[in-house]
């Protein structure tokens, strides 16, 4: 955990994605554009999810109430670039890293497939290529040029549209500047939404809207007693869906600490 | 004993074995390619960024193209645009997929030759369609030409129907949709012709009569962001639906509702309304025509009590949200079921438009909005020939607007049924525009058999669809991407919009746009028709129809930024083809009945000579075929964003995102409830057969706890044979279980819903 935090704490930037549970109507429309942006394969049957291959899964959970009176809450869930990243300490061929504005990195040529790291990953963030990828016939035309295809027996995982950092940053550069101005680095996903429910930005700058959202009561993060600290932050007024994302577990600890 | 000498032999000989031998080395590099076999890897280009509108559903939401070099890479929404406001629908974000998915488009003009395909030129199909067309009309038999549109709205729609009047065919029809009851009920009720709006930015109250508003309707991500703004207003929302949908799930309130009573339940709430005198008094006494005998009928018949045993929901419910509706400030009821493409009967259109008149929110902020396009008003008069008015007088093939269904304007399923039983006389040709009839169409087995039965059967499609196997000449169109194209007002969009979208890439396939061949072919068919179509091609039609907007001087131009209309029109043109333009200050179209008000009478109906009744928005039950012995479950369909239900099919990213209760491997799951499904001795998974009046099908069972007992639910939009492997065999077509019940007044008919049994295998 050590040498992440130094990184973090001399830089300037350090992005979060923050994501209104209560907003969001499962629409799908950012896993399509994810999946478009960084190059996905598609197989003809990705009926089993476990071996399908994607960087954001949209988890559908309820509040368990009889007919009529269920309600449905929608998870999209990217990865969650840890500040404590399990699958980075676990990593024999150091494939993975932390960097310096926060995103969990995958370097695909190094990776030699021995899955520790989805092993690790709390999440099921990280995804195994058990084939060489597979395209429709045709599709290769539309492939984006920013994002390396990966091969088989390599593991994969959302960046974060790291490309889309590297091509804003580029830019400023050569305006001068250093740090990012807000909405210039935008992920696919967030930018897809229709309802706008998904946040992205740099919280080290206090005027930032996701520094001002992720100090909303209402905001949490997924399976925070595992301590993994990730950088995407979810809202949500209801109780049901906090429970169920174990929120509900860390603040039953901490009013028994408090006691 | 080994000596020393034949142990270093040994070693050698083995060593050097090892190395001339191919296996170590086959090993090594099975190793190397297994755990590092690089992929192919897009090259890199300059990138830019262009604009165009979407034409996947007739949303028409604005996009930004990003391409390097040549190529389009991705899409993403235009902020700046009213309709989609910078988001996507997972359909619109396939966009790049659908376009460059090769085994999918028609690359070619093709042929049917004895069964097999040829590729021809593009000179020579169009010298067979011409020609065929050219010696019907000569023949004076143009009454023997039917077109299909699959475009429902807007300029396209127009150009066909104008190219039909001009030729000469009555025979031309549209694929159904919810639009054909919802237009009429307009009509019949408040004399108009045109746009139909539903302003629900505004409104504080939507009562959804079954419209999944999150899974398609109207404008996809439009409903969305409606969705997220009512959390911010506090609008409250009421799904009337028989199953947990994504909408029932987000809703503030489900009510559970037998399928097909719907139009009772709006007459429920109509019945409080009225008894608790909270209707818009001031409204009802001077803007509306016939309410007393409505009144009448309603306290008669359609107590909430009577109502609650036909619909399932009870009494306190009835009551309450009735209170709820007419007291909020304003409440506006919709219809259309799943995405507004499955079709409702007109009465009940009727039933829960009269809803929106009670609390008098019609033209009113929040509320139904009616109102004229240009684009659809702008059309010069059309002046016949008399081969073609002649012609006209025939008698339609499906028999619209016959004695027999005098409102009826299109009946795709009847002309199947009378073509391919006794028809009052042959169709010699069917052009049948970007649809999909031998899929999407009410029963597509009859449909392809009527498609057999016509002799010559052009399509004009982008995709290999199933309908583009049965034709005898397959003609290619571009992708949207690839070609100049209008938008017109979005489906329920409360004001006008009008957008130009030009290529965003050079055309990938031989194709031509289907405005283009209907204006070439007209000109070489006589030059009566080329009078009445006399533009040269679509482009200079959208020009025109730009320049009749720019004359009017109304609205506001969406590209850059949003600004007032510029004051030359070539200014106009370069930023509407970068954008649309819009006009919320429309002008509203008041009551254009006989008697100038809203009539829950329609003055209309008194040439049909109808009962009272039958004249007023009441409650039929629909009449399913087949026995309650035989058949004792309801089987209903529903719609899901990641299935599109017709002739644009749903891209393989798409297929890659259903869940795993909708679909295993090839095998499609039904939603039956718990209780249903212990009655059959069903656990989750097994494998049934689904019987209906119309067919059955192989499917398995998955036990869902969000739908009524007594139900089975399956999506539309599976079951393909066509396209690609990615789509094709996957599932049932479930157009091919539900067939459809006619509703005798208006001719409609719908799929909705049959009745079904099941049997475990």
């Amino acid at each position: 955990m050590g040498h992440n935090h130094k990184h973090q704490s001399s830089h300037a930037e350090k992005y979060v994605m923050v994501i209104d549970i209560d907003k969001c109507t499962g629409c799908g429309a950012c896993a399509i554009a994810c999946s478009q942006e960084n190059n996905i394969p598609v197989r003809t049957d990705e009926t089993d999810k476990y071996l399908s291959l994607n960087w954001l899964v949209i988890y559908r959970i309820t509040n368990g109430e009889p007919f009529p009176k269920t309600k449905v809450a929608y998870i999209p869930r990217p990865c969650m670039h840890c500040d404590h990243p399990i699958c980075v300490h676990v990593c024999p061929a150091m494939a993975t890293d932390k960097d310096a504005k926060g995103v969990v990195s995958q370097i695909y040529p190094r990776c030699f497939g021995c899955r520790y790291c989805m092993a690790a990953c709390p999440y099921h963030a990280r995804v195994f290529n058990w084939w060489d990828p597979k395209y429709p016939e045709g599709t290769e035309r539309g492939f984006n040029p920013d994002v390396s295809t990966r091969m088989r027996g390599v593991v994969e995982k959302c960046n974060f549209c790291n490309h889309r950092y590297q091509r804003a940053r580029d830019k400023a550069i050569t305006e001068g500047r250093v740090i990012l101005k807000e909405g210039e680095y935008v992920p696919a996903c967030v930018e897809a939404c229709p309802t706008k429910a998904m946040y992205f930005g740099n919280i080290k700058d206090p005027e930032s809207k996701v520094a001002k959202l992720i100090k909303s009561p209402y905001a949490f993060r997924l399976l925070e007693k595992y301590g993994t600290h990730p950088s995407v932050y979810y809202l949500s007024k209801h109780e049901w869906v906090k429970r169920q994302t174990d929120w509900y577990l860390e603040t039953q600890n901490k009013k028994q600490s408090h006691e | 004993m080994l000596t020393r000498r034949e142990f270093l032999q040994f070693v050698v000989g083995g060593a050097l074995g090892a190395v001339f031998s191919p296996l170590p080395w086959r090993i090594a590099d099975e190793m190397v390619l297994f755990s590092q076999r690089w992929t192919y890897q897009a090259p890199h280009g300059e990138e830019s960024w262009t604009k165009a509108l979407c034409q996947l559903c007739p949303g028409g939401c604005g996009l930004k193209v990003r391409k390097i070099d040549n190529r389009v890479v991705s899409v993403k929404g235009d902020f700046v645009n009213p309709v989609n406001q910078g988001g996507l629908c997972p359909l619109g974000a396939s966009s790049v997929q659908l376009l460059y998915g090769e085994k999918r488009r028609v690359r070619k003009p093709l042929k049917q030759e004895d069964g097999r395909w040829k590729e021809i030129e593009w000179n020579e199909a169009l010298d067979i369609l011409a020609q065929k067309l050219r010696e019907f009309r000569e023949k004076r038999e143009s009454y023997t030409l039917a077109c299909v549109d699959g475009y429902g709205h807007g300029l396209m729609s127009n150009l066909i129907k104008r190219f039909c009047q001009s030729y000469g065919t009555p025979n031309y029809l549209k694929m159904p949709s919810a639009d054909d009851a919802s237009s009429l009920a307009i009509e019949l009720m408040q004399g108009h012709k045109g746009q139909i709006g539903f302003d629900l930015e505004n409104a504080d109250y939507i009562l959804s009569f079954g419209s999944q508003l999150l899974e398609g309707w109207s404008v996809s991500v439009r409903m969305q962001r409606v969705y997220a703004n009512s959390l911010k207003t506090k609008a409250k929302i009421v799904q009337i639906e028989p199953r947990l949908s994504d909408t029932a799930a987000k809703a503030h309130e489900l009510l559970p509702i037998k399928p097909g009573t719907e139009a009772a339940l709006a007459l429920g709430f109509v019945h409080v309304i009225i008894k608790e005198g909270l209707y818009n008094q001031d409204f009802i006494s001077n803007s509306t025509h016939g309410f007393d005998a409505f009144k009448e009928l309603v306290l008669k018949e359609y107590s909430p009590k009577a109502v609650a045993n036909i619909t399932g929901i009870n009494v306190n419910d009835i009551k309450r949200i009735a209170k709820e509706f007419a007291q909020a400030k304003s409440p506006l009821a919709i219809w259309g079921r799943g995405k507004g493409n499955i079709p409702c009967g007109l009465y009940e259109v009727m039933a829960i438009h009269a809803l929106n008149a009670l609390v008098g929110n019609i033209n009113k902020k929040g509320g139904v909005v009616c109102f004229n396009e240009i684009a659809e008003t702008w059309w010069p008069e059309l002046n016949l020939d008399t081969t073609a008015t002649e012609s006209l007088k025939m008698e339609r093939i499906d028999q619209a607007r016959s004695k027999r269904y005098p409102l009826a304007t299109s009946m795709l399923h009847q002309f199947a049924f009378n073509l391919t039983t006794e028809p009052k006389y042959p169709i010699n040709a069917l052009l049948i525009f970007e649809a999909n009839p031998c899929y999407a169409a009410p029963k597509p087995d009859l449909f392809i058999k009527t498609v057999k039965k016509i002799p010559f059967v052009v399509v004009f499609s982008t995709f290999w669809s199933e309908t583009t196997q049965q034709a005898d000449l397959v003609l290619p169109t571009p992708f949207y991407l690839e070609t100049w194209n209008g938008i017109t007002t979005p489906k329920g969009w409360p004001y006008p919009v009008f957008g130009i979208s030009k290529p965003a890439t050079q055309n990938l396939y031989d194709t031509k746009h289907p405005g283009d061949v209907i204006l070439t072919i007209s000109k070489r068919i006589s030059d009566s028709i080329t009078q009445t179509l006399p533009w040269g091609s679509f482009e200079e039609i959208l020009k025109t129809v730009a320049k009749k907007i720019y004359d009017t001087r109304e609205g506001k131009l969406a590209s850059s930024q949003v600004s007032a209309l510029p004051r030359d029109f070539n200014t106009m043109w370069e930023k509407l083809s970068q954008g649309v333009w819009f006009n919320p200050e429309v002008k509203k179209v008041g009551f254009q009945t006989k008697t100038g008000k809203f009539e829950f009478l329609p003055s209309k109906f008194s040439a049909l000579y109808l009962s009272q009744k039958a004249s007023l928005p009441h409650y039929e039950a629909w009449e399913l075929e087949g026995s309650l012995e035989e058949y004792p479950l309801t089987l209903i369909c529903y719609e899901t964003l990641m299935l599109t239900e017709g002739y644009i099919a749903s891209s393989p990213y798409m297929m890659k995102a259903l869940p795993p209760t909708l679909l295993k491997k090839n095998d499609l799951l039904v939603e039956i409830h718990p209780e249903t499904a212990a009655k059959y001795k069903l656990a989750e998974g097994d494998k049934v057969r689904l019987k209906t009046p119309f067919g059955e099908a192989k499917v398995r069972a998955h036990i869902f706890e969000g739908i009524m007992s007594g139900l089975i639910a399956m999506p539309l939009g599976l079951g393909h044979s066509a396209y690609d492997e990615y789509l094709a065999g996957k599932g049932v077509n479930a157009h091919q279980l539900l067939g459809y019940t006619e509703e005798k007044i208006s001719g409609i008919a719908t799929w909705a819903m049959a009745k079904a049994n099941l049997v475990k295998i």
